[in-house]
């Protein structure tokens, strides 16, 4: 119950400011209780900025935000060792990592080894800066974002770095009615909502993850989630399948989601609310197939049978 | 190497584990160093195995194919020859096995493999040999399939499986060939074994060779009478008839001692109802046959010697069954041609002066040959002469003289080689006659087993007007030994077969036991008439009584029809199999469940979870709400919460089997909730 | 006598052509070619095998024994394991019946490589299938099992030599699952092409470079792309970019500078190698292709009748590759 309560305020809170997207606010959540970073996928101007303040203030984390450029370089974000010429030393100021949230904007904008700084500082949880390794602070979650649409001068991220986000998200535009109270609430001035309120502190984010770590999956569940990796890896429309980190990651959230909505087991529709969000970006269609990654997971969703034989 | 080529590590183990089991019933008849040979190669190709040694180069390949060679020889003193042959080929068997990389060389091994299976049952067709073969066969096809399965590096118990079942799948039709394919006789000679350490009668009797024979317990003879069992007292088994004497020895003639005009024996005149029996001899190595006298064989192939005996042309290498008639009280040779008694009546020129005088003496008192045998008989029966397994030896060049005057104890064939050299030395023609009294009557099947330990000589005496006569000295000495067997007659002196005291016959005292070892032997006798003895004769009768006249019509769709019979089901088995690896009774029953589900038109796809699949069909289904949710909740506690037991499929299982829905009443349901 | 032998023998060969034709023929009208192909008694051909073979002679060997010594007991084994041959006949069919072959893809190569061509072997009844033997004519061989998956991928490797589609022909898979005495095998035609690309052919510059910008150089500007040297240290460079290390040796203030291409649009056009023939164009195309492709940079394509706008990336190279491999071939045709 309690859970769950403190998952609906969170919502609640963060929907109030991004009007009608709350099966994303959900997700991303979960992403985050899984201890996950997430990907936003989107177009410029559909609230991925507003969405990862709101998270931060949220949880009450402390939030920083980069803006990705192609000049920007590793030091940029990790910090530079400058020398004091007073006491003839180095010291070292720390770079935007340093937070609990980082928001990495337009991530595809900079170059490969910009990206690859950050992915390895996410993987590990520290920062090396030469030769000097700084733990990062904790918890330390990253919102990037990146802009679908292919444009001249950007560097998509690979397939295999794809696979460091717990979660990838599309907000999409909103609903005619959500963008319809959006306009009212611009003309009366009410849109001045400073930051939402902290709804979860450090402890009850604890609480969660203990509740999610006593989340149980059957064998059968198990079952069901090694029938959908093995679908990926053995039909030709896939060209590469689930990975096991890609299945443990689909395991984690799948509790984490039961966990958000206080049942002590996972049942197959935990795994199959996650499944878009966390398989879609690890999966690569083969060459024959029209569809995407979505495409892959709905067929994923629709062939793989939920009940053993 | 071609991927094709490979041995899995599996089928390796499959060969070396065949490889033994293969030599191991060989081992008594194999020199020690062709089972080092054995160790030799499994450990060297294990090395190989194991990256450590390499296969053998060419040079040593043909050295040891040359040593191997040179070692039979020097163990048998001989290459041609059944034994010779099996342990060469067991060696190579070896030897193969050490060059084995590729699965060519494999097939090469295990069809060998078959063949060694084969060389088995030409020493012995018994019922455990036969059961081991099949294990044999067993395993070998199991390697056979198992270098079949590549990359499967560990046992599989579906491999021995797969074998098993293949293999059973080929018994009815093998048995449709086996009780159908048309005998020949052999092709061309083939080599023979070597007469080695059989127990049994041999064609020479010299006092103490019977007496040795009684120490054996092993079965001679198993005879099946047609009606009654004759009194056992009556059952003499005539085997050898001795007609010559030459120092102590007793020995029969040969065919060449036999002038042609002798060679064809007179016919005898029989009448009367004859006693109607099948013999199956264990292998003897030996030519004659037993039979109660005077015996005629039924089947085709036995001959008739000239003293009346049954023969086989070959010697007996294996178990042979043959069938026999007997007229017991018909009166044999009632005209003795000059030639015969002058055999018959044939001693050693010197030697044993006593009892010729003796004998002279008695037959001139006795006043004609029919009293002097009373007499004879009436001696031994008087005065104290003892019946035993222990005679003592005798020795010098008057053994018979010092027999019957001095020592006065003996076996049966010392009474008997006493019996006839006074009749031969009086002039009244005689002869030793050799082969077994009694048997032991199995009360499960009817069969008399003869065992060597009834072995037993006597003699037969030519008199005017009744021809020959069978006369048994022994019975003089010792009624009971023809009454009762040599076990009662010898209980006093405690020595039946004391030089074998593991012998199941020694333990016929305890009931179990020899109710086990009767049991088996009727099982053996089973064996032994149906499967051992099958020949064409029993072949065309088995025919004759399914089939009426044989016409090749008849005979081709017997063939056909037999392999549609087993054939057919094999094939709908194996392309109508279901899933071999079941599911969790919980999903079976919910797929129950679905099934009822879709007889409704509703059906779920494979993406819907049971609560999803729940929701839409309660929509369409409102009057059976209930019953939805009850199963849907049911499945997801078991199948989900953790609290899978018993107790709990049981009641799912109960619930689904419940729920029969039905569309009609479904649909008036609904119209009434309406 | 050496005229009349060619002649023969050309006869021959003429003949054993023509039942090849026939067979093709036949073995087209019984199996055409398919995406994805269920082995079913149709397509299925059985036969014994060499061993099968040889293993009748042992059992000849093995009844000629049974006749000579009269055993009953080695007539037994001898018709037991010939009967065995016979029920083998259904076990090797069934492993093979039931077989789905499904054509997954084949991989784009340059010519002289090998391609890989992935095909996916599926039951249809959960029983186990073991030793199945793939290969087409000339690719390597595959030696799969069905027994604990569903499904297996099997990849083939086969050498391709002209630009177009490659079609590997006829897939051949057998079995001789249980007992190596029969062999079952299918010759399949599977609807599966793989992608040959033009052969890279260097040149040594790009001769008349078109590109977007007007004066047609690779312009460099500043970007954080490769080190590219040192300039003195001005106000309102990044701290970031300072060379501190120089700084603490006394050294002046200096700031790294490091380069990038521009974002700038190279056409790689036909008519840049004018003159030459028509494989070596796309050649020389292809080699420019992969080069920008390796540095990341932008760059379009414009045949006679294809044009692709600039870009970069795994896929749009993809897609310009794939033009050069079929320019003036129709689609998978021969």
């Amino acid at each position: 119950m309690q859970v769950q309560g403190l998952v609906d305020g969170a919502v609640k809170e963060v929907g109030n400011i991004l009007l009608g997207k709350e099966p994303q606010i959900r997700l991303a959540l979960c992403c985050l209780f899984a201890r996950g970073h997430l990907l936003l996928e989107d177009l410029p101007g559909m609230g991925k900025t507003t969405l990862s303040h709101a998270l931060a203030s949220v949880l009450g984390l402390s939030w920083k935000r980069v803006q990705f450029t192609s000049d920007l370089l590793p030091a940029d974000i990790l910090g530079v060792s400058v020398f004091d010429s007073n006491d003839a030393s180095f010291t070292f100021h720390p770079g935007p990592i340093f937070t609990q949230l980082l928001l990495a904007d337009e991530i595809n904008r900079t170059t490969p080894r910009t990206q690859s700084a950050l992915l390895e500082a996410m993987a590990e949880g520290q920062v090396t800066v030469e030769g000097e390794t700084r733990p990062l602070p904790q918890p330390f979650f990253v919102i990037a974002t990146q802009n679908p649409v292919h444009q001249s001068g950007t560097y998509p991220l690979p397939e295999s770095q794809l696979d460091r986000f717990l979660m990838r998200l599309e907000l999409g535009y909103p609903h005619p009615q959500a963008e319809r109270q959006m306009f009212e609430r611009r003309h009366s001035g009410a849109m001045e909502i400073s930051n939402p309120r902290q709804c979860i502190d450090m402890e009850q984010l604890e609480m969660i993850r203990i509740a999610v770590s006593k989340v149980h999956a059957s064998e059968n569940l198990l079952d069901y989630l090694q029938r959908l990796v093995a679908h990926t890896r053995q039909s030709p429309e896939f060209e590469v399948g689930l990975s096991p980190r890609g299945a443990l990651a689909l395991l984690d959230c799948a509790k984490t989601w039961a966990a958000m909505h206080n049942r002590g087991h996972v049942v197959p529709e935990d795994l199959q609310a996650v499944l878009p969000a966390v398989a879609a970006h690890r999966l690569v269609p083969s060459g024959d197939y029209a569809g995407d990654g979505d495409a892959l997971v709905d067929l994923l969703r629709r062939e793989v049978d939920v009940i053993g034989r | 190497m071609n991927v094709q080529q490979q041995v899995p590590r599996n089928a390796l183990m499959w060969i070396i584990i065949s490889l033994f089991a293969l030599v191991a019933p060989h081992v008594s008849r194999l020199p020690v160093w062709v089972l080092a040979v054995y160790v030799v190669a499994v450990v060297w190709r294990l090395q190989v195995h194991r990256g450590r040694w390499s296969f053998p180069g060419r040079w040593v390949k043909v050295a040891m194919t040359v040593s191997g060679f040179i070692g039979i020889y020097a163990s048998y003193g001989t290459l041609v020859g059944l034994e010779p042959t099996v342990a060469l080929l067991l060696t190579a068997f070896a030897l193969k096995f050490i060059e084995l990389s590729q699965r060519k060389d494999a097939y090469v091994l295990l069809f060998l493999g078959y063949f060694i299976c084969i060389t088995e049952f030409l020493f012995s067709q018994d019922l455990l040999i036969t059961l081991y073969s099949v294990l044999n066969v067993l395993l070998v096809t199991t390697a056979l399939v198992a270098l079949h399965q590549p990359g499967q590096n560990q046992f599989n118990r579906g491999t021995i499986r797969l074998a098993g079942v293949m293999l059973l799948q080929a018994v009815p039709l093998m048995l449709v060939l086996f009780f159908v394919f048309p005998r020949f006789g052999p092709l061309w000679t083939v080599p023979l074994k070597s007469h080695t350490a059989k127990t049994g009668m041999s064609d020479f009797m010299k006092p103490g060779d019977v007496a040795s024979l009684s120490q054996s317990a092993d079965v001679a003879f198993r005879v099946k009478f047609d009606g009654e069992i004759p009194e056992k007292s009556s059952l003499y088994w005539r085997g050898l008839v001795f007609s010559r004497l030459e120092q102590d020895v007793w020995s029969g003639l040969g065919y060449y001692d036999v002038p042609l005009s002798e060679q064809r024996p007179e016919p005898v005149a029989t009448s009367g109802r004859p006693l109607r029996y099948t013999v199956i001899m264990e292998s003897t190595q030996q030519n004659w046959l037993y039979g109660l006298h005077y015996a005629e064989a039924r089947s085709a192939g036995v001959l008739q010697s000239s003293d009346y005996r049954m023969v086989s042309p070959a010697p007996l290498e294996t178990e042979y069954m043959y069938r026999v008639q007997s007229w017991t009280d018909v009166p044999v040779e009632l005209e003795l041609s000059d030639w015969r008694r002058r055999t018959e009546t044939k001693l050693p020129p010197q030697g044993n002066p006593r009892t010729r005088k003796l004998a002279r003496d008695m037959r001139a008192q006795a006043g004609s040959d029919e009293l002097f045998v009373q007499q004879v008989l009436d001696k031994f029966n008087l005065e104290e002469y003892v019946y035993t397994l222990r005679p003592g030896a005798l020795s010098g060049s008057n053994r018979i003289d010092q027999f019957l005057l001095e020592t006065r104890r003996g076996f049966c064939e010392h009474y008997a080689s006493a019996f006839v050299f006074m009749m031969r030395a009086a002039g009244v023609p005689a002869r030793v006659v050799a082969g077994y009294q009694g048997g032991e009557v199995n009360p499960l099947n009817r069969t008399v087993i003869v065992h060597q330990f009834d072995a037993h000589a006597w003699a037969e005496v030519w008199l005017e007007n009744q021809g020959w006569v069978r006369v048994d000295p022994t019975s003089a000495v010792s009624p009971l030994r023809i009454q009762m067997g040599l076990e009662e007659a010898m209980a006093s002196e405690g020595s039946f077969l004391a030089a074998a005291p593991l012998s199941p016959l020694r333990y016929r005292g305890i009931p179990l036991l020899n109710q086990l070892r009767l049991r088996y032997d009727a099982l053996t006798y089973r064996w032994q008439s149906w499967v051992v003895g099958f020949d064409s004769e029993q072949q065309f009768d088995l025919l004759h009584s399914m089939f009426g006249e044989i016409s090749t019509r008849i005979f081709a769709t017997l063939l056909l029809g037999s392999w549609a019979l087993v054939l057919v089901p094999v094939a709908i088995s194996l392309f109508m199999k279901r899933d071999t690896h079941p599911g969790s009774p919980l999903d079976k029953y919910y797929r129950m469940f679905c099934e009822r589900m879709a007889g409704l038109g509703l059906v779920r796809v494979p993406g819907e979870t049971p609560g999803q699949f729940a929701q839409r069909t309660m929509a369409e289904l409102p009057a059976f709400g209930e019953q939805l949710q009850h199963i849907t909740g049911l499945y997801n506690t078991l199948a989900y919460a953790g609290e899978m037991d018993k107790a709990g499929l049981a009641q799912f299982a109960r619930a689904v089997k419940r729920f029969k829905p039905n569309r009609r009443r479904a649909l008036v349901e609904e119209d009434n909730t309406i | 006598m050496d005229s009349v032998q060619t002649t023969v023998e050309r006869h021959r060969s003429s003949v054993r052509k023509w039942v090849r034709n026939r067979f093709g023929k036949w073995v087209n009208r019984r199996i055409p070619p398919a995406r994805e192909v269920t082995l079913d008694q149709r397509r299925i051909f059985i036969f014994p095998s060499r061993t099968g073979l040889f293993f009748g002679c042992s059992l000849l060997v093995m009844l000629v024994a049974a006749i000579n010594f009269e055993n009953n007991l080695s007539y037994a084994l001898t018709f037991l394991l010939a009967t065995l041959f016979v029920v083998a006949t259904l076990h090797t069919y069934a492993n093979l019946s039931g077989l789905t072959i499904r054509a997954v893809r084949a991989q784009a190569a340059f010519p002289g490589q090998q391609s890989e061509f992935l095909v996916m072997v599926e039951r249809s009844k959960q029983r186990d299938h073991y030793a199945l033997y793939l290969k087409w004519p000339g690719s390597s061989e595959a030696m799969v099992n069905l027994v604990d998956e569903d499904s297996v991928k099997v990849q083939l490797h086969m050498p391709v030599d002209k630009r177009g589609w490659f079609h590997p022909g006829r897939l051949l898979v057998e079995s001789t699952y249980p007992l190596g005495l029969l062999r079952c095998w299918t010759w399949i035609d599977l609807d599966l092409y793989a992608l040959v690309y033009p052969r890279p052919l260097s040149s040594a510059e790009l001769p008349g470079l078109a590109t977007d910008t007007p004066d047609g150089a690779a312009a460099m500007v500043m970007g954080n792309d490769d080190f590219y040297g040192f300039r003195d240290y001005r106000k309102g460079d990044s701290l970031r970019q300072a060379h501190w290390k120089g700084f603490a040796k006394g050294q002046a203030l200096q700031t790294k500078q490091y380069t990038a291409y521009a974002d700038r649009s190279v056409w790689l056009d036909w008519e840049l190698f004018a003159g030459m023939g028509v494989e070596q164009r796309l050649s020389h195309l292809c080699y420019w292709v992969l080069a920008f492709d390796e540095r990341r940079e932008e760059y379009g394509l414009r045949l006679p009748g294809v044009t692709i706008a600039p870009a970069v990336g795994e896929k749009h190279r993809e897609q310009v590759l794939k033009e050069l491999a079929l320019f003036g071939i129709g689609d998978k045709s021969r």
